[in-house]
């Protein structure tokens, strides 16, 4: 019997507290698209995806309407075009990105990742290709993610790519310097990258997956924040373990709910039902924001000594509630901290609490990466594959992804603020601490070795 | 055997579910489905139970009121085996309304329920921070486009000054019961 409290606490989190479903995402499989003529390559690539998607946003808005949770996105997840790109050219890899970006239009979805190429250990002609197109490619569309996986724990992290990688995102900014370099919010280089992740811009569908299927990425930051309000304002004393237990519960719910609305999207398409991802992913509106926890949780600037405690805590609780929420957890659950979609992370940067050196500390323990965050038009290529190796450095250690999501805003010095508007928020240019002397190091190339996993100090 | 279904109404006091059951037992009645709750004081209560040929709705009514005291209400009725649904298929939803506690809101929102072909199964209310929350149980014939339902009870409610809600009761479920999620849909 659902009773009152039931009711009131259930429509609270979705009037008050932002709970939303914040994307559902379909995975669809091209492989079976791939062919030697570009021109049917590039045909059997929109057709694959309207012929799959067509009913994605329509089904959506009425299982959204039927529980009276707003689902946020609607997005697709494409297998690993680097595998159609074998034996074709830049120019062709430009024309599938163009009809990807076609497709998506079409079936009223805003973003589409898979644009993507797994090198962790070594880089194909395909996979070259598609790195290749990058600058050309996500300056000539709007809707179209890329992300690549450079490194794992079980095969190291491969330099060359990561170098390679690192020259596209400065001539993908230079190439989008109309939009301030937009063009490279679309990036994103990961280590041990999941294959189910249902969130932009490194959301692909793994070779691992089925033909189709629909992953859920929940929300809640909103949710969690005023449970620990309404905790704290009954005891005021509050441990940290009594934080933990009510952002656990919180937690149980909010999963819960992207269980049911995936389940039921995934019932109405008749393909399989894959994943909630955990994350709590913010957005730049107030009241709905992860910095704005952790300091619910005490951290009244955000960056100080213990911020690292808080984003472990608030991460390990938001697992142990999910995990027994549902048997279908995956994709990164982790907790995002993507500076320009957070306006109390947003703040702190520019503040000066909250440096790039601390947000990569962060990501030692639960937190997915450095993402969306905006360096100086005069950051070098060595700059920016510094910061991915040491990313993936984090990852691979750690047995947890890692991802970097940076944008080299073209004539930009630090201190400018940059504002990209909707989902992808503002914020203000940063820059390491030291962004220069490793240049060395990092043009050497090859591989990182995998690193041992016992001995573990 | 022969079913009845009782309505039992009492001010309330300690020992009153006590006296009923033991009324019941008394009579060699079994007690099937019971929903007991108090409003503003007053026991209200509604079971249906099983009883030898012999037993007639008289002789119980008359023992319950025995139990009871003279100021007790009680209704003694006939019960069908198998209850015919009141409509024949649909979804539980569950509506909500919030706002000032004003004279005909519930016959407003009940009116429209009805116009609809719509039927309440419960009805509960709530008072948070200075407002009345109305929260019903509805079916929702499979035949009627409940997203319809939703836009123009959500703006029939707004022209009273009324937040409301029409959502599938499986939210409220999934989000207070610890089953697995596949064993609603």
């Amino acid at each position: 019997m659902i009773t009152r409290q039931n009711v009131l606490s259930t429509i609270r989190m979705v009037r008050e507290e932002n709970l939303d479903v914040r994307a559902v995402t379909l995975g669809i499989n091209l492989n079976i698209c791939a062919n030697p003529d570009p021109d049917a390559l590039v045909q059997a690539v929109y057709n694959r995806i309207i012929d799959k998607a067509q009913h994605l946003v329509r089904f959506c808005d009425e299982v959204s309407a039927k529980y009276g949770l707003p689902i946020v996105n609607k997005r697709i997840a494409v297998s690993p075009v680097s595998i159609l790109l074998e034996g074709h050219t830049v120019e062709t890899a430009v024309k599938v990105c163009e009809a990807l970006d076609r497709a998506a239009e079409t079936v009223k979805i805003d973003l589409l990742g898979g644009y993507s190429a797994l090198v962790q250990k070594g880089v194909t002609p395909g996979e070259r290709t598609l790195i290749d197109s990058l600058p050309q490619a996500l300056t000539a569309t709007k809707r179209v993610c890329s992300s690549f996986n450079v490194g794992t724990t079980k095969a190291g992290i491969n330099v060359d790519a990561v170098n390679l990688i690192a020259r596209k995102i400065i001539e993908t900014a230079k190439a989008s310097q109309d939009t301030k370099g937009f063009g490279c919010a679309k990036i994103v280089v990961f280590a041990n990258m999941p294959e189910d992740n249902p969130f932009m811009a490194g959301a692909m569908l793994g070779s691992g997956e089925a033909e189709c299927v629909i992953n859920v990425g929940v929300s809640g930051p909103g949710v969690v924040k005023r449970a620990i309000d309404r905790l704290l304002q009954e005891s005021p004393e509050a441990t940290l373990n009594e934080i933990a237990e009510e952002i656990k519960h919180t937690a149980f719910r909010v999963t819960r709910t992207g269980e049911l609305v995936g389940r039921e999207v995934a019932n109405r398409l008749n393909i399989p039902f894959g994943v909630v991802d955990l994350s709590l992913a913010p957005t730049p509106r107030v009241g709905d924001s992860v910095g704005e926890i952790y300091q619910s949780m005490g951290i009244r600037l955000i960056g100080a000594p213990g911020t690292t405690a808080a984003v472990m805590l608030l991460n390990d609780a938001v697992k142990k509630g999910g995990a027994f929420a549902s048997s279908s957890v995956g994709g990164l659950s982790g907790a995002f901290i993507p500076v320009m979609e957070d306006h109390a992370l947003s703040k702190a940067v520019t503040d000066g609490t909250l440096t790039l050196e601390k947000l990569e500390a962060m990501t030692a323990v639960c937190s997915v990466g450095l993402d969306m965050i905006l360096l100086p038009g005069t950051t070098t290529e060595e700059t920016i594959a510094g910061i991915i190796l040491d990313e993936a450095a984090i990852g691979i250690t750690n047995r947890k992804t890692t991802g970097v999501r940076v944008i080299p805003v073209p004539g930009a010095k630090l201190g400018d603020t940059v504002d990209f508007g909707g989902l992808f928020g503002s914020g203000v240019i940063t820059k390491s601490a030291s962004p220069e002397g490793a240049e060395c190091f990092v043009r050497r190339g090859g591989q990182i070795p995998a690193p041992i996993h016992s001995l573990m100090n | 055997m022969q079913r009845f279904i009782t309505s039992v109404f009492i001010a309330d006091r300690v020992g009153i579910l006590r006296d009923v059951t033991q009324a019941v037992f008394a009579l060699e009645g079994n007690i099937g489905s019971i929903r007991q709750t108090v409003v503003d004081g007053f026991f209200t209560l509604v079971f249906t139970s099983e009883h030898p040929p012999a037993i007639s709705r008289d002789a119980l009514r008359t023992k319950m009121s025995a139990a009871l005291g003279n100021q007790s209400v009680v209704t003694v009725m006939n019960c069908p085996e198998v209850a015919v649904p009141v409509v024949e298929s649909g979804s539980r939803f569950v509506v909500t309304t919030r706002g000032e506690d004003k004279p005909g809101t519930i016959f407003a929102i009940t009116s429209f329920l009805v116009d609809h072909g719509i039927n309440i199964e419960d009805w509960l209310v709530e008072e948070e921070g200075g407002q009345v929350v109305y929260i019903a149980q509805i079916v929702i014939p499979e035949s009627v486009d409940f997203r319809l339902i939703q836009e123009k009870f959500r703006a029939a409610m707004a022209q009273r000054g009324l937040a409301a809600l029409l959502c599938h009761e499986n939210i409220f479920r999934a989000t207070n019961e610890i089953g697995p999620i596949k064993a609603l849909l």
